[in-house]
């Protein structure tokens, strides 16, 4: 591309003010390289106005709005204590599950200390405070 | 940009008047959509669940115009980055943009982008054949007009090194639209 600089090309780096006005969107001196002319209209142009078909979501995105700008929606947004409450439900039964899982290990245990008395295999000074079979 | 009106809108959009919402929707989504065009494949996906975490923290927002958008865009940053983590996860698709077939980074076809003259979308696909982080500070600091600052603070680089960045982006992106014929 003759007269624009590349890296590694003589006067790289002078360039640099023109492209910071690309940035910014502002207009080039009229005396500006044609290729800095021509990045500045291809950029002008990406920034530009909407396209069809990208405003699509607008309205799922107004309706999620809607809903949480609504009474409703802020009562929605207010259902964490439910959420609480249906932890709370939830933790009821967990506790009544390590009660009972607790409750069958030491079950398992005393049947297991009566099924071993009963044949005679506890160590010798706790055999004797069991009853004999 | 909205301007002067931003912040008359922004504070009715808080107090839940919708047409108000739509402006701010309306002003920032063009800039938005192509920008996660370039960063990620599912960008209408990543753009609505970036406008539904918008709605959820609009209500506690502080600041002007330059901070909503840097705000706006931060989020979908995030969001895409999720969306190529369970994407990775799903598939071991890499988070780049790639071609499916040869896995190599998309390039534009060069009959199609000299057809389409300066189209939107052939300068995004331009824009995609850059390496990742000069194609996103392209689009953050150009198309979604934040500042350097700002752009420093979502990518994870110095102020300087979005500068220097931007720079080297707009030169090869200049040389890579004189090939393809993409100039004005």
């Amino acid at each position: 591309m003759p007269g624009f600089p590349f890296p590694g090309r003589p006067g790289g780096e002078h360039d640099e003010p023109l492209l910071d006005m690309i940035i910014a969107r502002r207009a080039l001196p009229p005396d500006a390289p044609q290729p800095m002319h021509d990045l500045a209209s291809m950029l002008a142009a990406l920034a530009g106005p909407a396209e069809p078909g990208e405003l699509a979501g607008e309205a799922a995105v107004r309706a999620a709005f809607s809903r949480a700008a609504s009474p409703a929606g802020i009562s929605s947004a207010g259902r964490r204590p439910g959420r609480r409450r249906r932890a709370r439900r939830f933790r009821g039964p967990a506790r009544s599950r390590a009660r009972l899982a607790a409750a069958m290990v030491v079950a398992a245990a005393a049947l297991g200390s009566v099924f071993a008395a009963y044949i005679d295999v506890l160590p010798g000074p706790i055999q004797q405070l069991a009853p004999p079979p | 940009m909205i301007g002067a009106a931003f912040s008359v809108t922004l504070t009715s959009a808080q107090g839940g008047d919708e047409t108000a919402f739509a402006c701010l929707f309306r002003d920032v989504q063009p800039a938005l959509l192509r920008y996660l065009h370039v960063i990620t494949p599912e960008a209408e996906d990543v753009a609505g669940e970036t406008w539904l975490q918008v709605v959820k923290g609009l209500p506690g927002f502080r600041g002007g115009e330059e901070a909503f958008r840097a705000w706006l865009f931060t989020i979908a940053r995030h969001r895409a980055v999720d969306a190529g983590r369970s994407r990775s996860r799903r598939s071991d698709v890499p988070l780049a943009v790639t071609d499916e077939v040869t896995g190599q980074p998309m390039a534009p076809d060069a009959a199609e982008l000299a057809l389409e003259a300066i189209s939107t979308r052939s300068v995004v696909a331009l824009i995609r054949t850059l390496p990742r982080d000069h194609a996103e500070i392209i689009m953050l600091r150009v198309v979604a007009g934040l500042e350097a600052a700002d752009v420093a603070r979502i990518v994870g680089k110095t102020p300087g090194a979005v500068r220097v960045t931007a720079h080297r982006a707009l030169r090869r992106l200049a040389e890579l639209a004189e090939r393809a014929g993409v100039t004005h």
